[in-house]
């Protein structure tokens, strides 16, 4: 659908020196980047603040020019070609007004060339039907999420862009958010999702791509990351009546606060292997579970492993670069 | 080729409905439809103008009434285009602007055309208003060719400082840098172009004391050839009785015209072309 080969490109920095005050040097941004976007497939771009994930997804939109490699669409002879098939909804966007999301919608209809009544409907979808004639400035950040969103969505394309588009929306919208992606990709679009959490993508995405300054440092399914980096997997569980007795000799218990309404509660770390169907069901099939889920890798951990640095270095790395970013 | 045009004409237009529904128009329009037709009224009354400022003929009104044109149209250019990208890009909203499949050249165009159409708007209006005004007046029209000269000359004004304002709009990294580059660029043309011209006619040896050396008035129509302002008062001149043409050629001033208009039209669609969101 859309292939990336060796793509690079660097934000070009203020250098100045005594005799050249105009100097510039390249600063961060992605490196020797190889990806491909299938159709269908949603993809978890994760990374830490500054590793190069809106960057990515502005390259692959059109919006910055590529330093060194190519970009290669199905069926896209030039830029235009390619935007054509690409919805892009960046991070936070602050719709202000003067004007109304209907108007705003309209606008990029008429960029797109496609009837107004196709943004109408797609402010429906996102739930801003009933809002679609008041004044921009009375949104919420979540609302201007949606609105974002709706954009993203003219036009029908075939690979949806979504940089952090969590961020802002309450627990309902952020479901009914998951769901709306879910169709999408059973229609065949492919769907690209960054964050800087793991958690937020593992119930979504179907392969992750994980960056870390500007370079891709692992990619593929979550377990299969884990697996390749030599990460435990971990279960969390909890339920109710008598406890677990035995858990196996591979397994590493660790006993965790318990929630409201249950007796007990543990994660179990596999020393070796996956928490597959069959493993969990030796855990007690006669037992009442509550909670049992697969608890992802922290992102220091993951990058830990992936980058060889250790587990507080790639913390600190990530603090101070989120400070940067500040 | 039509298609393009129709989107940039459908994107501009929109961008101008916007801007004349702005807070900002909504306080500048009367005061350009006041001050553009009031002027007109006031120059095609003889009994009111200063002795010694030549309004006999409704060329010469139109001639005069440029100047409010000069101030209040351009400031409302000013004041409309000065955020006209830059809060786009910080708001985000350029962003998915220009990931649309439009080209970018289109894009700029039609964002020149939307901030242009609200300045001209009520600049239009206010002219016609003024022509009706001098007819009161005078009892006579302005020809067609006046007429067409005023809104034309006007016109070409507003495109050059919209281009203006909206580079320095789309060079700017935050709002105060904006309003910084955009009122700057206004202030240097309207109220500081006479530094230069002197600088210049200084170097020249010419004795920049005497109002009435003709040296001074040349290189004055030349140098005011390299402003906005200079070369409106100019095109406008041409259509003054002989004795009040200026003395430079009628075709290189024409020529600067289109080098104004093709020019800072060139430069904002490349700035557009390269700009990162």
């Amino acid at each position: 659908m859309l292939k990336l080969d060796c793509a690079t490109f660097r934000y070009p920095l203020r250098n100045p020196r005594r005799f050249r005050p105009w100097s510039m040097r390249l600063g961060p941004g992605i490196r020797s980047i190889d990806l491909e976007l299938k159709a269908g497939k949603i993809l978890g771009l994760v990374g830490p603040n500054g590793a190069g994930k809106s960057t990515l997804l502005q390259v692959i939109a059109g919006l910055l020019p590529l330093e060194e490699g190519t970009i290669t669409a199905e069926g896209a002879d030039s830029i235009e070609a390619r935007r054509a098939n690409i919805g892009y909804m960046p991070e936070r966007v602050t719709w202000s007004g003067p004007g109304t999301a209907k108007r705003a919608i309209e606008r990029l209809c008429a960029m797109r060339k496609i009837p107004v009544s196709e943004g109408d409907e797609l402010l429906e979808l996102v739930g801003l039907g009933t809002r679609i004639e008041d004044d921009l400035s009375t949104f919420s950040q979540g609302m201007k999420q949606r609105l974002s969103l709706a954009t993203a969505l003219l036009g029908d394309p075939g690979i949806l862009l979504l940089d952090e588009p969590l961020n802002g929306l309450d627990p309902v919208a952020q479901s009914a958010f998951r769901v709306l992606l879910n169709q999408l990709s059973q229609r065949g679009v492919c769907v690209v999702i960054s964050s800087h959490t793991l958690s937020d993508l593992e119930r979504l995405a179907d392969e992750f791509v994980l960056m870390h300054q500007g370079r891709i440092v692992a990619q593929g399914p979550l377990t299969e990351i884990e697996r390749d980096l030599g990460l435990k997997a971990t279960l969390e569980i909890a339920g109710l009546g008598p406890s677990p007795e035995k858990f196996g000799t591979d397994i590493e218990v660790e006993e965790i606060d318990k929630q409201e309404g249950e007796e007990w509660a543990y994660r179990l770390h596999l020393q070796q292997g996956e928490w597959t169907t069959e493993r969990r069901s030796q855990l007690g099939p006669e037992m009442t579970f509550t909670r049992l889920q697969h608890v992802p890798a922290g992102l220091e951990t993951v990058i830990s492993a992936a980058t060889g640095l250790e587990v507080e270095d790639a913390g600190f790395a990530i603090l101070s670069e989120v400070n940067s970013d500040d | 080729m039509i298609e393009r045009l129709q989107t940039i004409w459908d994107v501009g237009f929109q961008d101008a409905k916007r801007h004349i529904r702005s807070q900002r128009m909504i306080i500048l329009s009367p005061l350009i439809v006041m001050t553009i037709s009031m002027a007109c009224w006031g120059f095609a009354d003889s009994r009111i103008v200063p002795a010694g400022l030549p309004t006999n003929t409704p060329s010469q009104v139109l001639f005069y009434s440029s100047l409010p044109v000069v101030f209040f149209c351009t400031l409302s250019v000013v004041l409309i285009g000065f955020d006209s990208i830059s809060r786009r890009r910080l708001t985000g909203e350029l962003a998915i602007d220009l990931s649309q499949p439009m080209p970018r050249s289109d894009y700029a165009l039609s964002q020149l055309l939307g901030v242009w159409l609200a300045a001209m708007s009520p600049t239009t209006i206010a002219i016609l208003i003024g022509i009706f005004l001098i007819q009161q007046q005078m009892g006579e029209w302005p020809s067609a060719a006046d007429t067409a000269m005023f809104l034309g000359a006007t016109g070409l004004l507003l495109w050059w400082y919209t281009c203006l304002q909206l580079l320095a709009s789309s060079m700017a990294r935050d709002i105060g840098s904006s309003v910084t580059l955009g009122v700057g660029t206004w202030l240097f043309f309207v109220f500081l172009w006479l530094i230069p011209t002197l600088i210049v006619a200084q170097t020249m040896g010419i004795d920049i004391t005497d109002p009435n050396s003709v040296g001074f008035d040349k290189i004055q129509e030349k140098v005011d050839l390299f402003s906005p302002n200079g070369v409106y008062q100019l095109l406008m001149e041409t259509r003054l009785p002989a004795d009040s043409q200026p003395h430079l050629s009628a075709s290189s001033i024409w020529a600067l015209t289109l080098v104004w208009t093709l020019f800072p039209t060139y430069l904002f669609c490349h700035r557009i072309g390269v700009l990162r969101p």
